[in-house]
């Protein structure tokens, strides 16, 4: 309640209150002479920051600049959608023979016209456009369902790129650790990513850890729990669900061990090293994760660029995203060895046999 | 004046004030006048550049001034406006009309701010120096203490204004990007605790307490250096 009373004190001050809160607080204020001195503390307390509130001035010709840029790109943009047109062109040609075979043919001479009643349509009429129809299905759902994937594949992405941001400035607050998942205890699992980031204010938004193509988008109640009511679970099956659920549907990196010690995840800005990715799942070959329809999944690396795989172990890549050098989900052998294990994934716990 | 002519003239104006005021076109004032939201639809709807040329105009000292107080430089905060206004160019057509445009360029320059200190780690050059010798610890809280302990000139209180300001101003920096993104919009940009909120898409709960955290931590760093001042 003080820290609220303050809140408004602090947004009178810096006239950041909307009219009618300013209007209510001046009038307790007139009233309440310990509010008035509350005031002049917070007052004092903004006196060193004044010297900072300077105001930079643009460099000069700054928005011409910006203006120029954006329609050279705009232009360059424009050009190369003509070039586009003008490739798919012939294409068009191609698909014209088609297109006149739709279109009635000219009557035979001394052909029996169709049965016909009053101009309407004959049943060859409605056969022809049920097949033009169900042709046009055919080739339209499929680039419907493409387009949807395709939208989600992105959402996703950007998704994994915010929390890649949230990981990046974590790591740059803690001597370049992303946050540890403890050896044992209710809070050894992967998923301990997102309450950590969360409570520390990374996180805009429990959706984030969230992708829009994974069975979870449904659930609308969803939401990171904190880590004091992790704390507070006394129920060991919904501590489990908990543990299983907190990551949301993407999947953390389990650290690795070495010299026979256990070691948190570092940000070595490895550009082949995976650091999240859609969470792998135990109902695919490989764990290939089930959030794209099984057809691949995005993994951030730690250069913090994020990447579609369709496969967990990428031609070119000597890794494996979601087992370790010794085909385990757990931590990885080395240093070099990364393992995304899934939100309820131990470190340090055997969970699955082979890469199947 | 016949008994019909007068109400179809009265709905040709009424229709016409109507028209004018739905999309205004260049004629009918000049766009100096226009709000936000008009420009970014004329060039939405039929790519005026004058009118894109007039939002960019309008923003450029209070989005500079922003940018500058968020990178703490010159130059990327030169980089950090144009690309706000390219991401402005390239994604006109998601803003959702009845939302206000000054929060949500807000949000996409402080988006390109972020893209920018990860992109050129220039910005954070001198603070990461400073907190490889700090301790560390959850959410930065022990960041001022670590760099009142990192100071190798006088501190605060013995210090000259100059000096003042610069300490102050390395505070603000070390403070954990929730929190001062919120003293920045709010202290430094007069944003409205309301505005704030729609900006970086939180609770207005939210945005009171993080400044209320953000004034605090400074003020601790302000006492702690008194302290080691008088002690010293």
């Amino acid at each position: 309640m003080a820290d609220r009373v303050e809140h408004q004190l602090l947004g009178l001050l810096l006239e950041a209150l909307d009219d009618a809160e300013q209007k209510q607080l001046e009038e307790q204020l007139a009233a309440d002479p310990e509010l008035r001195r509350r005031l002049s503390r917070l007052q004092e307390a903004l006196c060193p920051l004044e010297a900072t509130r300077v105001r930079f001035e643009p460099p000069p010709g700054l928005a011409e600049r910006t203006g120029r840029l954006v329609f050279r790109v705009a232009c360059e943009r424009a050009e190369a959608s003509q070039r586009r047109e003008l490739e798919a062109a012939p294409s068009a040609a191609v698909l014209d023979p088609v297109l006149q075979a739709t279109r009635p043919a000219e009557p035979l001479a001394g052909a029996v016209a169709p049965p016909s009643s009053s101009g309407g349509w004959s049943w060859r009429d409605l056969a022809v456009a049920a097949a033009i129809f169900a042709a046009a299905a055919l080739l339209v759902i499929p680039a419907i369902e493409n387009s949807r994937f395709n939208a989600r594949l992105v959402a996703c992405q950007d998704n994994l790129r915010l929390l890649g941001q949230a990981l990046s400035q974590y790591s740059q607050r803690h001597q370049d650790y992303f946050p540890p998942i403890p050896q044992q205890g209710r809070l050894a699992t992967a998923g301990v990513f997102a309450p950590v980031l969360a409570s520390a204010g990374y996180l805009g938004s429990s959706r984030l850890v969230v992708c829009p193509a994974s069975p979870l988008a449904d659930d609308r109640q969803f939401r990171i729990p904190s880590l004091e009511e992790i704390a507070a679970v006394e129920d060991p099956a919904r501590l489990e669900r908990l543990r299983g659920l907190m990551g949301g549907s993407y999947g953390y990196c389990l650290g690795y061990v070495e010299d026979g010690r256990y070691r948190s995840p570092r940000n070595l800005r490895r550009a082949q090293f995976a650091l999240m990715s859609d969470a792998p799942s135990d109902q695919l070959p490989g764990y290939q994760s089930v959030n794209h329809g099984g057809r691949g999944q995005n993994v951030l690396l730690e250069d913090f660029h994020v990447q579609f795989f369709t496969t967990p172990q990428p031609n070119g890549l000597r890794d494996h995203f979601f087992l370790n050098d010794s085909g385990q989900v757990a931590a990885g052998r080395h240093r070099d060895d990364a393992v995304i294990g899934r939100s309820g994934a131990s470190p340090l716990r055997y969970v699955g046999t082979s890469g199947r | 004046m016949g008994p019909n002519t007068f109400p179809v003239e009265a709905v040709a104006k009424m229709n016409s004030t109507i028209k004018r005021k739905k999309t205004r076109t260049a004629s009918s004032a000049p766009l100096s006048e226009w709000t936000d939201e008009e420009l970014l639809l004329e060039y939405r709807e039929r790519e005026d550049r004058r009118a894109f040329e007039q939002l960019v105009n309008r923003y450029e000292g209070e989005l500079y001034n922003y940018l500058r107080h968020y990178l703490g430089d010159a130059e990327m905060a030169e980089d950090a406006f144009q690309t706000t206004f390219l991401q402005v160019h390239l994604k006109c057509d998601r803003f959702e009309p009845g939302r206000k445009v000054r929060p949500w360029l807000y949000t996409v320059a402080t988006n390109q701010a972020i893209d920018a200190q990860r992109r050129n780690r220039r910005h954070r050059m001198v603070s990461l120096d400073h907190r490889s010798r700090g301790k560390g610890s959850e959410e930065g809280a022990g960041s001022l203490v670590d760099l009142l302990e990192s100071q190798e000139s006088s501190p605060y209180h013995r210090a000259d204004a100059a000096e003042r300001e610069r300490f102050v101003r390395e505070a603000v920096d070390f403070l954990p990007d929730p929190l001062r993104e919120v003293l920045l919009l709010v202290y430094y940009q007069g944003m409205k605790y309301r505005e704030a909120a729609e900006v970086l898409a939180i609770p207005v709960g939210t945005v009171k307490s993080r400044l209320h955290a953000a004034i605090g931590r400074l003020n601790d760093a302000l006492r702690l250096s008194a302290d080691v001042s008088g002690h010293g």
